[in-house]
């Protein structure tokens, strides 16, 4: 399941997102990191460089 | 003596602040243009960046903790938008402190939480509030599609 999570302490916010393939992660927390000031520094999971399950895109050649 | 310290806080939304000092229950007085300090500096310490003696005590609004007497100034940033938060934390502004910790960093944190639900309320998520083993607070928000 797609959730994002924030902890909120000392007057610091930890955004984690999960079950996100790809940059949909990016996509999904950015309206939140705007909400809040802007991006922080992120850590990418192994999620961040699956590809999603249907691209839009397909390179010639490609198999 | 006194002290001003500002905290730089990224505090854009005025509603998500009025609803953070609803959750605190302290008094946010929208529109009142002096907070109560010391009243003026003495020097003793480096005023807040971004501003002159002649700032101090001024605000657009004031968020009032019952029964302290020195309250905390919401001021209206000159440049780069958002607002910052004056407070003088010496003598009876201890109280400030102690309400809302060091640097403010518990009213940010209520700030933080009330503008990250409203966003998710406002983009059709499902958002829920639990808290940590360390006194933080988290929110889990669904809904993404699945």
């Amino acid at each position: 399941m797609k959730q994002v999570t924030f902890i909120v302490e000392n007057g610091n916010v930890t955004i984690k997102s999960t079950g996100f393939k790809g940059g949909a992660c990016d996509a999904a927390t950015k309206a939140f990191e705007e909400v809040l000031g802007g991006p922080g520094k992120k850590t990418r999971t192994s999620e961040f460089y699956e590809q999603e399950d249907n691209p839009k895109i397909r390179l010639k050649g490609s198999s | 003596m006194s002290h001003v310290e500002s905290v730089n806080a990224k505090i854009t939304d005025l509603a998500a602040l009025k609803a953070a000092c609803k959750r605190m229950g302290v008094e946010f007085v929208e529109g009142k243009k002096k907070y109560n300090w010391w009243g003026y500096s003495v020097g003793d310490y480096p005023l807040p960046k971004g501003f002159t003696k002649e700032d101090l005590g001024k605000c657009d609004h004031v968020i009032r903790v019952p029964g302290v007497e020195y309250e905390v100034g919401v001021v209206a940033n000159k440049t780069g938008g958002g607002y910052s938060l004056l407070y003088d934390f010496y003598g009876k502004g201890q109280g400030l402190l102690q309400k809302f910790g060091q640097g403010l960093t518990k009213l940010v944190d209520n700030y933080s939480v009330e503008a990250l639900k409203a966003k998710a309320r406002s983009q059709g998520y499902l958002c829920t509030e639990t808290t940590t083993q360390t006194g933080g607070i988290k929110l889990t928000v669904t809904g993404f599609g699945d």
